[in-house]
């Protein structure tokens, strides 16, 4: 169409290429200077010359709805041709205020004329458009209502909610497809959609008036955040069938395919938070409703071998976003890093499945190894309280290898031949209780540094002492001062003995009761054998402090002695001289003690 | 005067059997339930011997077993270490206190002794007190007897062997005397405490809201240093020490 006008214009163009009137004339109208923003307006460049690269302006502030429409008129009124040119466009303002349309320009014969810029007034809508088409656009896209729906609006923190997006088409209009543009993300919001496959038309009402409407999508979230949490908007592009005036040779309604674009509003969801009274020490933010369950593959396991504790927790609630409490076991059992599986669904209601750790667990040393009850607490939703889960105790029961002793079973045997271990593991097991006793009172001390003990530690010490002052003062108790006196006093003893077994032989009984006075003395008095006179004794002895009258005993039995050696006595005599130098001896003894 | 004494304290140990036998059934019995595995029983029966007002390493070592049969981890090591304190040379006592310990969560190194310390706390722990006191008795009469004999002899070659019989007695028995006391002093020494709840925190000082140090766990031996109101200053084998409430442990 467009070519036959161009090669039109082009012939007619050669036709009257050389009666070309001299004056060019390029406007540019537009077809209301003041108008409503919900109107729109004509823009026209007429050229009364063909020209070439025709450039529209960049109508500014405005949406170009059509054109450019162009058109070539030629005219012969009585010899006098005309000509002309336009481009037409529909122009619908963006804004309110005075829009500018620029400058169009177009080369003729080889110079660019320009239009002059067009301004143009934009007031506030009018009610009665001036477009008739548009007004039937309007009330069809009118007929269009994209709504987002929340299921609640102050949910608590980590409570599903959904969203769901509902297109409400009103009965005169037809949505051929639609197109998410932009799909919002739910900033601070876990989701997750949940597209129907099927979409099914149902019968409702929007604004009082009878609607069909399509629940496009749902998306279930889980606020993440506490307060005003916004909901972007979802943005689609539709193709909507308007009804136009015209009507098919059978006299039906000619439908008219038109793109729109339609979001829905923001939403905001108030978020509250979780009551902090009656927070369990142990809540790290799960909601919902849950189970914990435990269990082990085999409670009792042998040295080295390994178990595995499967720790699982299931219901609803925010199953993805929970982290499984930790499980801690004693030194002696190793437990590794949990391996973590998710089983879980998502629906509108929100998630519900299972969360599993499964630690795995190796009996290092033999003995009992108890787990200690595993807490988890989360907020019940229903009840607006929190609830807290224990599981039961898990008992891991490792048994040393000497167990396999015991065990006749021919494998066990094997590996004890192989393995001298069980020697000294029959030592270390678990020791059974005590049957023996010795009971005694509560409080009562220990043996050490009790009366008894001290009595009876202490006793032989006191013995031996006083053996020893026994000793020393048996040792004192009978003479003299030194080794040598102790000696003469024992030579004197003897020599007086000797005098009494010489009793019957005169001769022997002087001479040795002399040499037993001698002896006495030299013990007694310090005098050496030479220094013996009888002056020398006499004065030693009153020198001693013996009496006289002992003195004068002594010295005459010494001379009694003297005599004897020249002249004899009568045995009878011996008798009593032995008694009598015994009698002085002891006599003088005493007195030079005292 | 000898005879006197011992007679005397032959009625006594005659009289404390005779009021002790009710006890000593009830320790049978509790043996017997321990023996059918009717720990619970046993434990009761265990406990009816402590009520009368007795006690025995033995109760001790078999109460902590039926705790330990019934995975009570605190009151099993606080019973274990009760018995150890009556005597830490017992071997099953240490062998199952080992044992009970590996059912507790925490584990604290214990900071390193000097060698001679440790070679004097491990000898001083071979023997129990009453053999050591025994020990040191023995050797006392029979230093007294190479005294004595040492003195009657005469001749040389036997005055020098009962000599070095009479040194040896003293010096063994002194020794014995010793580590008697080096043993009553480690029992004695530090007021130890075991951790009852199964996780406590343990604060900077002595209130709640001070700093969080770190937490313990069910059957920590701790020693306490000091207290301040309801709280007591504790101190963990690894030398760090906190503050925690005093309901949370019971002293041995």
């Amino acid at each position: 169409m467009r070519n036959i006008v161009t090669f039109t214009m082009v012939v007619i163009g050669f036709i009257i290429s050389h009666s070309a009137i001299a004056q060019v004339q390029f406007t540019a109208e537009a077809s209301r200077d003041n108008i409503g923003i919900n109107e729109r307006v004509k823009v026209s460049f007429t050229v009364n010359k063909p020209g070439d690269n025709f450039t529209p302006p960049d109508f500014e502030g405005f949406r170009k709805v059509g054109g450019p429409n162009q058109s070539v008129s030629q005219q012969f009124v009585n010899g006098k041709s005309s000509y002309e040119l336009s481009f037409t466009y529909f122009l619908e303002p963006q804004k309110k205020g005075t829009l500018r349309i620029d400058q169009a320009t177009i080369n003729i014969e080889g110079k660019i004329y320009k239009t002059t810029p067009v301004s143009i007034k934009v007031g506030d809508a009018v009610d009665k458009p001036n477009d008739k088409s548009a007004i039937k656009k309007r009330e069809a896209l009118n007929g269009i209502h994209l709504v987002a729906e929340v299921s609640k609006s102050r949910p608590y923190l980590n409570e599903p909610i959904y969203v769901v997006y509902k297109l409400y088409v009103s009965r005169n209009t037809n949505v051929r497809n639609w197109q998410a543009v932009d799909n919002p993300d739910f900033e601070n919001f876990w989701s997750r959609n949940i597209d129907n496959d099927q979409l099914s038309v149902k019968s409702g009402s929007f604004g009082g008036e009878p609607y069909r409407y399509v629940a496009l999508r749902k998306t279930v979230l889980y606020p993440q955040k506490t307060g005003e949490l916004k909901i972007k908007p979802l943005t689609l592009d539709l193709s909507v069938e308007v009804p136009t005036d015209r009507r098919d040779i059978f006299g039906r309604r000619l439908y008219e395919t038109v793109e729109h674009r339609i979001s829905a509003k923001t939403r905001t969801v108030n978020v509250k938070p979780l009551p902090q009274s009656g927070k369990p020490a142990s809540f790290t933010g799960a909601v919902g409703k849950f189970n914990l369950e435990t269990s082990t593959d085999r409670a009792g396991i042998e040295q080295g071998e390994s178990t595995e504790l499967e720790l699982k927790i299931s219901g609803r609630g925010n199953l993805q976003l929970i982290n499984l409490p930790d499980v801690s076991s004693p030194p002696g059992l190793e437990l590794y890093e949990p391996e973590r599986k998710e089983d879980i669904k998502v629906n509108a209601n929100g998630m519900r499945g299972s969360v599993t750790n499964t630690y795995t667990l190796v009996g290092q040393n033999a003995g009992k190894f108890p787990i200690s009850p595993i807490e988890f607490s989360y907020f019940d939703l229903r009840s607006g309280s929190y609830k807290t889960l224990s599981s039961d105790e898990i008992v891991i029961d490792v048994k040393g290898r000497s167990n396999a002793i015991a065990n006749n079973n021919d494998k066990t045997n094997e590996i004890d031949r192989r393995t001298p271990v069980n020697k000294i593991s029959g030592v270390s097991s678990f020791k059974f209780i005590k049957t023996d006793t010795n009971l005694r009172p509560l409080g009562s001390k220990h043996f050490f540094r009790s009366t008894t003990y001290w009595v009876l530690a202490l006793t032989p010490i006191g013995l031996a002492l006083g053996s020893l002052f026994f000793f020393i003062f048996r040792k004192n108790q009978p003479h003299g001062k030194d080794e040598t006196s102790r000696k003469v006093q024992k030579l004197a003893k003897k020599y007086l003995s000797e005098a009494k077994q010489n009793l019957d032989k005169p001769d022997k009984f002087y001479q040795s009761l002399e040499m037993a006075l001698y002896n006495f003395l030299k013990a007694k008095l310090d005098i050496s054998t030479s220094d013996i006179t009888k002056q020398s004794v006499a004065e030693k002895l009153t020198h001693a402090g013996v009496s006289v009258d002992n003195k004068d005993k002594f010295i005459e039995i010494l001379s009694k002695c003297e005599r004897a050696r020249y002249a004899s006595f009568k045995a009878s005599q011996l008798g009593d001289d032995y008694n009598h130098a015994a009698r002085v001896i002891t006599s003088i003894d005493k007195e030079i003690k005292s | 005067m000898k005879t006197t004494f011992f007679s005397t304290l032959m009625v006594i140990i005659i009289s404390v059997n005779a009021y002790s036998q009710a006890a000593d059934s009830l320790f049978v019995a509790g043996n017997n339930a321990y023996a059918q595995g009717n720990y619970k029983e046993s434990l009761r029966l265990y406990e009816k011997v402590l009520d009368k007002g007795y006690m025995s390493e033995a109760v001790y070592f078999n109460l902590a077993n039926s705790h330990y049969k019934l995975n009570n981890v605190a009151e099993s090591i606080y019973f274990y270490e009760k018995a150890k304190k009556l005597d830490p040379s017992d071997p099953a006592i240490k062998n199952n206190l080992t044992y009970a310990e590996q059912m507790r969560v925490d584990e604290i190194e214990a900071l390193p002794q000097p060698e001679v310390k440790e070679f004097t706390k491990e000898t001083a722990l071979a023997l129990s007190l009453t053999s050591w006191s025994w020990i040191a008795i023995i050797s006392g009469f029979l230093a007294f007897g190479s005294f004595i004999v040492y003195f009657l002899r005469s001749k040389t070659a036997q005055k020098r062997l009962f000599f070095t019989l009479f040194v040896t007695f003293s010096f063994t028995g002194l020794a014995s005397h010793l580590m008697a006391s080096t043993q009553e002093r480690i029992i004695q020494n530090s007021q130890y405490a075991i951790i009852f709840p199964e996780e406590i925190k343990v604060y900077a000082e002595p209130n709640p809201k001070s700093e969080r140090l770190f937490m313990l766990h069910e059957g920590t031996k701790v020693s306490v240093e000091s207290e301040f109101n309801e709280f007591s200053k504790i101190k963990l084998k690894d030398g760090s020490t906190g503050w925690t409430r005093s309901s949370y442990f019971k002293e041995l």
